[in-house]
Formats: C-alpha cells, structure tokens, sequence
C-alpha cells in the first residue's frame, strides 16, 4: 500500500491537472454558493429574531431548510469537480446539477441525514454554552465547555468522513436511493477514513495562508480540495472489491 | 460490499471506463495542457511582483491579500510536476519576500505607536477625526472589554496634562498655609 506522502501525492497531483485551466468555472462556482449561503443565513437570521422558544425553533427550522437548498448547490460543485477528474468539460451550469428531477430528491434526504448528524454532534456543546451567562461566565466553565466541543467535532468529522462519498455515489448511480448511498459511502470509507482524513489534513496549511488574504485565497484551495476529494473517489472506485 | 460494483449498471461518470480491474496500482493519467499551466504560472508571477511593490508603497492590506492568491496559483501551477518550477518559484520568493516585509513594516509601526508618545499623538489626531477616539483610549477599551494589560505598554504621555502640575503647586500651598495657620 503505498505511503500517505506518496498516495496524497497522487491525488493532488491528478487534482491539479483537472483543474488547471478550469478555475475560472469552478472558482466562480464557489463564490456563487458563498454569496448565496451568505444572503440565505442573513435572511434566516432576521426572521425570526430573539431568543424565546418559538423564534429558537423558528431559527432552526429556517436553518434546516436553508441547508438543504445549499446541499442541492454544494452537490453541483462536487459534480463540477468529478467530471475535470474524468476529464470531462464542464460550464457553469453544472453548478445546478442537484435541482434536476430525479436527483434533487435523493440530495435533500441525504443531505437531511447530514444536517441531523451534524446537529445532534454539536447539540451538547450548544446546549451547555446557552446555559453560561457572559463572559465571566463562559470563563469559568471553559474546560467543560472546549471539551464539549472538541467531542462533538471529532464525532461530526467521523461521521463526514463515513458520508464523504455521497454525492459522487448520487451522481454515479442514478438508480441507488438515498438510503443505499448513505450505506454505501459507509461501506466503502470502512478502512479508508484516515487516508482521507490526512489527504484533508494536508490542505491546512494552504487554508492558514489564506487567513491572511481574508479568505480570498481560499477560494481557489477549496477548488483544488475539492478535486482532490473526487480523485480520492476515483482512486476508491477503481480498486478491485475482491481485495477487502 | 461489492453489491455496489457488480450490480450497478454505470452510466455516470465511470461508464465503460474501468480499465484498472484487479489493479491498484496508480493509473497513468492525462497531463495539463502546458497553456493552463504556464497561464497559472504567468498570474502567480505577475501577482508575486504586485505583492512586492504594494509592500514597497506600505498599503499593509494589499501584499496581505495578493501574496497568499500568488502562492496558491503557484501551487496549482505545479500540475503532475514533484516542484515547483520558473516563473512559479520565483513567484513564491516575491511572495514570501513580500509577507516579510509586510509583517517587519507592521511590527516596527505598532512597536512605534506603544514606545513613542509623539508617534502616538499623531495618530492620536488621525483618529480622533477619523472615528472621534484616541488609540490610548481605543486600547483602554480592549483592555475593559478582554481583561488584558496592554496599556501597561504604552510608554510616556502624548498629550500635556496642565491638571497635573496644577495640583501638585495648590498642594504645597495648602501645606504652606496650614503650617502657617497653626500656632
């Protein structure tokens, strides 16, 4: 099996030649799912201000929905990214891939699993941070409360990594349901979730650098992540399953 | 686990295109096109060198924003190649060179701002137009609001302070004139 080094290597390098040539579709891309997701959470914000109980559900409700709208738009730029690695040609439309019938549908349910998995791993930090008072208060109860959260993210990272797979599967068998691509990308991550996990790993640095340019970086890292993960997918496929 | 091989009918993305059955090994893949590359190469360097001579004009932000792009393309530049290569090394270099020198001019201009008062109050009138608040104040403030001690670092006074010298002459005058009353 080769080295870590070796195989992130590999699938950078494959990543890099996709999409040179291409930033220009696929950065834009990304900046139209930001500017999107930015307006929506603004919007989701404002309806229902305050925190009483109804205007917390409210809130959640309007941010359930939200995330499934921007699913449908994050599962376009996935695609965008898996037909460079099959060197297929791409345009800008390709973003809106997830709104045609047929594959909308499976996205949403998907999509649906993953907001809830990722909200009942944070809902323990966010219950015990609601129940601090100010500053002084979240002081105190740092410890608990880091902790907390740092148990919840290493859950919602397992458990992203095991759905990795999902919207390529979406896209590459139109006849599997949504319950079966959920298992499948499970099945398939089964031995291989700390290899995607260092490959993911190995874009921090880019990411820091780009803290410095207020983002604006990120852009074009996230594209090269991005086609990084969809050759890691390619590279999954094409293994023989006899040998697991 | 295999259900997902045998008994799919591929029509998407891998359709009649499995060519490496039984074979794990790393496929041979297409290369770039060398315009893509040498395009990405060209940006990174242009960007490199905009980075440098912002730096040079001291505009803080922009090295800050062009430099990290410069870097990234560079990268991206790379393709299937192990290092980097020509106009996207020396485009890392100007980069690198620039943040440097970016983080020296910032450093030198805040260390000025905390060690001397007349830098100090002239900044302090910048911003008392700008935003109708003084930088000791804005620092007071930061120190209230997060619980630090940076006004410990300001060094000397930038502003006259006529109440100080004041106080301490009636002072020595009440003293006077109390030892004179008594007797």
């Amino acid at each position: 099996m080769a080295r870590s080094s070796e195989f992130n290597f590999q699938r950078k390098s494959e990543a890099r030649s996709a999409i040179a040539g291409h930033l220009g579709t696929t950065v834009g891309a990304i900046i139209f799912y930001l500017i999107t997701a930015m307006i929506l959470s603004t919007v989701s914000v404002n309806i229902f201000p305050g925190s009483g109980a109804i205007s917390t559900v409210g809130f959640m409700a309007v941010n359930f929905l939200v995330s499934l709208f921007l699913g449908l738009l994050m599962y376009g730029i996935n695609i965008l990214h898996l037909s460079l690695v099959y060197g297929q040609d791409v345009s800008f439309g390709g973003l809106f891939e997830g709104f045609r019938r047929g594959t909308n549908d499976r996205i949403i349910k998907v999509q649906a699993v993953l907001t809830a998995v990722n909200f009942v791993c944070t809902l323990p930090a966010t219950l015990y941070a609601s129940k601090l008072t100010g500053l002084d208060g979240i002081r105190t109860h740092l410890l608990p409360l880091t902790g907390l959260y740092l148990l919840g993210s290493i859950a919602e990272i397992w458990f992203a990594l095991g759905f990795a797979m999902c919207y390529f599967l979406i896209a590459d068998f139109p006849e599997m349901g949504s319950a079966q691509v959920l298992r499948t990308s499970v099945k398939m991550m089964k031995g291989h979730r700390w290899r995607l996990f260092v490959l993911e790993l190995s874009f921090l640095p880019l990411y820091f650098l780009s803290l410095l340019s207020f983002g604006i970086a990120a852009l074009w890292v996230f594209s090269y992540e991005a086609a990084s993960t969809a050759s890691f997918y390619k590279w999954l496929t094409g293994r023989q399953p006899a040998s697991h | 686990m295999s259900d997902y091989y045998e008994n799919s009918n591929h029509s998407g993305y891998n359709r009649g295109t499995w060519p490496y059955s039984g074979d794990t090994s790393e496929p041979p893949q297409e290369s770039p096109s060398p315009e893509a590359q040498q395009g990405l190469e060209t940006t990174s360097f242009m960007l490199g060198i905009a980075a440098l001579a912002s730096t040079c004009f001291m505009t803080v932000v922009l090295p800050c924003i062009l430099a990290p792009v410069s870097i990234v393309l560079a990268v991206l530049s790379k393709g299937r190649r192990q290092h980097l290569r020509g106009a996207a090394r020396h485009a890392v270099i100007l980069s690198a060179v620039s943040l440097l020198l970016n983080a020296v001019l910032i450093g030198t201009s805040v260390s000025s701002l905390f060690r001397s008062p007349e830098t100090r109050g002239a900044v302090n009138q910048v911003t008392k137009q700008m935003y109708g608040t003084t930088v000791e104040e804005m620092i007071r403030q930061i120190d209230r609001d997060l619980g630090t001690n940076l006004s410990s670092l300001l060094r000397g006074d930038s502003t006259t302070e006529p109440e100080d010298q004041n106080r301490d002459s009636t002072e020595d005058g009440m003293d006077g004139g109390d030892n004179g009353t008594i007797i």
